[in-house]
């Protein structure tokens, strides 16, 4: 997967394979630790210190992307040069033996410097056996950069794949040769941190410089969307992400990708001014593109770990190992043990909740992807995206809150009705304007609590939108409606069959079933903090209308899990129960507690 | 200096060791010596520092021995390492590389092309060796010692490898060599216990004593005045500025408790810091701050997990009972005795 123009060429899965200045024109977040990632390079090869420096982060968290611009740096560094010398390993070279590596190194330099290190030098290893020909090679290299006064440079990406396939006896063996010829310096990236390089036991225990990289956050995030679009020479989305809108597309996006800067390069292609309030397409697109991927890495798992990954992907809480076990026909100790290599291969992660431990998938997208998978169709996937893209661009809503907040009088009531009766009574005219006041009307109604009018207004509303290209604007009157339906609850003016009755209503246009969602949820954190976070039981039964009324409808499945987790946390003020959800919903909860 | 936790230093970058150097040298006059510490301590600096600034007098030569997976690779790796000093003095017969020839080894151009490993006699190709080097420093009246490196991982490799019965003949070999040269040194060192391993060899019916000729030394961390020297260095290195160096300097020695491993850690942990934001400026606070965010961190990235789980290791099933007079210790200010602790945990 690529995204292509007339000029630039950025390889998503392979930015080695990308033009260096390009990735340079698209570099966030990272430039201080590059600098300093050089700088203890320059210290390696100008002094007789050695710095070790290992990158960890996730798959598509920027890793090649700042190898390959380490790289591009150095090789304009001609006085480093001078003393520098650079393996760069192949990725996917398979290394089983401190011989294989040494060959791999060799076959490296050999690639960058073919004039100085040649095949024929070494022709004569493949006459020995393995020891003899590892002893030549061990010394061959450490002679020749000792002869030149060169440091060498060794790359390695996955180095928790290479130390595990040498295994202890080959890391023993490398570890001796590093110590033995203080003339290398190592760079190297992992998945994650193994036992390897942890264990205080282990040859490697404390002998890199550890740089956990971090995720993007939305200001970088926005960063590098912004320079993908100017370099690809699409400037009106470089003007659009800096719109409201835009930025709250970019916060839907982090949301939906952890973070994760592979997913900020494929979504990027799907930002543009006609996706304003369509993210739900391009998402479901990409979320097709990337679930062979998805795929192909579950493949490579042992089946019993294969089925812990698919459950936990359809799993609609973080889940106990008990939980698995009993689903997967399985004991609690062989779940335990393959959760603990499943964690250490960045495929799950862990919290506590008292005693027990509860896990989740590492990665919201492979989630999304198993879980597309499994149900052979969109619908949950676009639910969730559709409910996560609308809670963002609510922020961007903010007129009709400033009205509210200005202290609403009956006479502007008075005056917007008018204007909305005029709207609607003139002849023909846009389905869409109309719609919109007639939602203006039931506002006013709602207000008044005059409900049949209200219930009758609305739906002649939402019907006209309906019929029209819509707009999350165009449901912003939901947002005051709530307040006034729940003062109206509060004072025993509205019961079961009203709350049903508009649910009815609402349930014909899964947009606007959406947004009432978005709404109720910010309702209750904004009650919750008017309440200083104490239960109030109004809330409670308030909730329990509205499951009433939804009756377990697929669509608002969303929303009543969030509000009864939110009820959960308001009496018991204790954050482990936002563990009832999974992570892409938490976030959202916690947001709107005002945790996050 | 920069900031290099884990990595290797430049001799001149080591900090707070001479006196310690000096002592080992004093020692290696009259015995040779195994070096006990726990891990990051250091030992593989002092070594490097021995191997490359030894006193007059002396020929040291450093090898890391946690390759070796057998005997016989033992052997022909000191072999070849001699062999590097030997050809250039040619003044004593080598009969090492006698032994080699006649076990099939053939010299090419000056190179001797080794025999198969398979079956060498291991220990005469071993004893050889060294009488050939020590021969040779006698004429001109030197001693030689051997820095050895990570040594227990590799007797647990050849005990796991070829039973620990030729582990126990590696041991041996080595303490009558030991006995026979005057001159002839080795220093040990492993990130191991040594009496790990041969506690365990003990237990396959290993009735000797290998190292009661050796002295032991305990490595343990630098001084405070070395240890806030290296930070203040370490500090400028960063580029870090500070309204006082000397308290940051100071607050860095006294939280890693003068480990010059995790001095270069916290320092390197401020740069990091300093990148990620626009404050110019470290603080003793900052120090504190960062020290307990490794503490808390749940990935424990110091592997400080490790100073619970051995405790199970070392004590096994009196575990418990170390737990608890450990925690008896850590709440109180000033050091107790038994007979307090005992009171205490009956009381309670």
């Amino acid at each position: 997967m690529s995204i292509k123009s007339t000029d630039i060429q950025l390889s998503i899965f392979s930015p080695n394979q990308s033009n260096p200045e390009q990735l340079e024109a698209i570099f966030v977040q990272r430039e201080g630790l590059l600098n300093r990632c050089i700088e203890n390079i320059e210290a390696s090869a100008y002094t007789d210190g050695k710095h070790h420096q290992l990158m960890v982060g996730p798959r598509g968290a920027g890793k090649t992307h700042l190898v390959t611009l380490l790289v591009h740096r150095i090789e304009k560094n001609k006085k480093l040069l001078k003393h520098l010398k650079i393996a760069w390993l192949n990725e996917d070279e398979t290394c089983v033996t401190f011989l294989d590596l040494l060959l791999s190194i060799f076959s490296a330099l050999q690639r960058r410097y073919p004039l100085e290190y040649t095949e024929q030098d070494i022709a004569d290893i493949y006459q020995q056996s393995p020891e003899q020909a590892q002893d030549f090679l061990a010394s061959y290299l450490s002679d020749a950069l000792r002869k030149n006064n060169d440091t060498l440079l060794i790359i390695v990406e996955n180095l928790d794949a290479l130390f595990e396939s040498i295994g202890d006896k080959g890391q023993k063996q490398l570890r001796a040769y590093l110590q033995e010829n203080p003339l290398f310096t190592l760079f190297a990236t992992s998945q994650r941190l193994t036992d390897d390089l942890t264990h205080r036991h282990d040859p490697f225990f404390g002998f890199f410089q550890t740089e956990h990289l971090k995720a993007l956050s939305e200001e970088e995030a926005a960063s590098l969307v912004s320079k993908i679009a100017a370099l690809s020479n699409k400037l009106d989305v470089a003007r659009f992400l800096k719109t409201p809108t835009g930025k709250a597309r970019i916060k839907a996006l982090h949301h939906l990708s952890g973070g994760n800067h592979r997913m900020y390069m494929i979504l990027s292609q799907f930002i543009s001014r006609d996706s304003i309030d369509t993210l739900v397409p391009p998402f479901l697109k990409m979320v097709d593109e990337l679930t062979p991927y998805y795929q192909e890495r579950l493949r490579w798992l042992p089946p019993l770990q294969r089925k812990i990954v698919e459950h936990l992907a359809t799993s609609k809480t973080t889940v106990s190992v008990k939980s698995i076990a009993s689903r997967l026909f399985s004991t609690n100790q062989t779940i335990s043990s393959q959760l603990k290599e499943l964690k250490n291969k960045g495929y799950v992660k862990s919290h506590k909740r008292s005693r027990e431990s509860l896990y989740e998938l590492t990665e919201p997208l492979m989630r999304i992807c198993v879980e597309v998978k499994e149900n052979k169709n969109h619908q949950p996937i676009a639910m969730l995206v559709d409910f996560i893209r609308i809670w963002y661009d609510r922020d961007t809503i903010r007129e009709k809150l400033n009205f509210i907040d200005e202290g609403m009088q009956e006479k502007d009531y008075l005056f917007s009705a008018k204007n909305s009766m005029k709207a609607i009574n003139s002849g023909g005219g846009d389905a869409n304007e109309k719609g919109k006041a007639y939602l203006d009307i039931a506002e006013i109604y709602c207000y008044q609590n005059l409900w049949e009018d209200f219930i009758k207004a609305f739906g002649l509303g939402l019907g006209l939108l309906e019929a029209s290209s819509k707009t999350d604007g165009d449901y912003a009157a939901l947002r005051i409606m709530v307040d006034y339906l729940y003062v109206n609850f509060s004072r025993g003016d509205i019961d079961h069959n009203k709350t049903s009755g508009l649910f009815d209503v609402l349930s014909k246009d899964k947009k606007a079933l959406s947004a009432f969602g978005v709404d109720l949820l910010r309702h209750l954190g904004w009650q919750a903090k008017e309440n200083k976070k104490k239960h109030n039981p109004i809330l409670t039964q308030w909730v329990s209308a509205w499951k009433l009324a939804a009756n377990g409808n697929s669509d608002f499945a969303i929303t009543i899990r969030l509000l009864e987790v939110g009820l959960d946390y308001l009496q018991s003020h204790d954050e482990s129960v936002f563990l009832e959800l999974v992570e892409s919903e938490r976030v959202i909860l916690k947001n709107a507690f005002g945790l996050e | 200096m920069k900031a290099n936790p884990g990595g290797r230093l430049a001799i001149k970058d080591i900090i707070g060791r001479d006196k310690l150097v000096e002592d080992l040298w004093e020692t290696l006059s009259r015995q040779s010596v195994y070096m006990t510490a726990e891990r990051r301590i250091g030992k593989t600096h002092v070594m490097n520092i021995m191997c490359q600034q030894p006193p007059k007098g002396w020929l040291s030569i450093y090898q890391d021995l946690e390759k070796h997976h057998n005997a016989t690779d033992f052997a022909i790796s000191v072999y070849q390492e001699v062999q590097k000093y030997l050809s250039t003095k040619k003044r004593v017969s080598n009969q090492a590389k006698k032994l080699l020839l006649a076990l099939g080894g053939a010299e090419v151009k000056g190179v001797l092309k080794l025999p198969e490993k398979a079956d060498l006699p291991w220990k005469q190709i071993f004893e050889h060796t060294i009488a050939d080097i020590v021969k040779e420093q006698a004429v001109e009246d030197c001693n030689i010692v051997f820095l050895w490196d990570e040594m227990p991982y590799m007797l647990a490799n050849i005990a796991t490898a070829e039973g620990e019965q030729v582990a126990i003949e590696v041991l041996d070999m080595l303490r009558s060599l030991r006995q026979t040269y005057k001159n002839f040194r080795v220093l040990m060192a492993g990130s191991v216990g040594l009496h790990h391993v041969i506690g365990r060899l003990k237990e396959q019916g290993y009735t000797n004593e290998p190292l009661n000729d050796m002295y032991q030394f305990d490595i343990t961390t630098i001084g405070k005045k070395d240890a806030e020297y290296l930070s203040q260095q370490l500090l400028q290195g960063a580029n870090l500025q500070a309204s006082d160096i000397g308290a940051v300097a100071s607050m860095i020695a006294l939280q890693a408790d003068n480990f010059p491993f995790y001095i270069h850690h916290i320092v390197r942990e401020m740069e990091s810091e300093k990148t990620q934001s626009a404050k110019n400026k470290v603080t003793a606070e900052d120090v504190e701050r960062i020290v307990l965010r490794q503490l808390t961190n749940e990935n424990d990235p110091w592997e400080f997990r490790h100073y619970e789980t051995r405790i199970k290791d070392y004590y096994g099933d009196r575990a418990l009972v170390v737990k608890i007079i450990l925690d008896e210790l850590a709440l109180k200010k000033k050091s107790i005795g038994k007979r307090v602790i005992r009171k205490d945990k009956t009381t309670n």
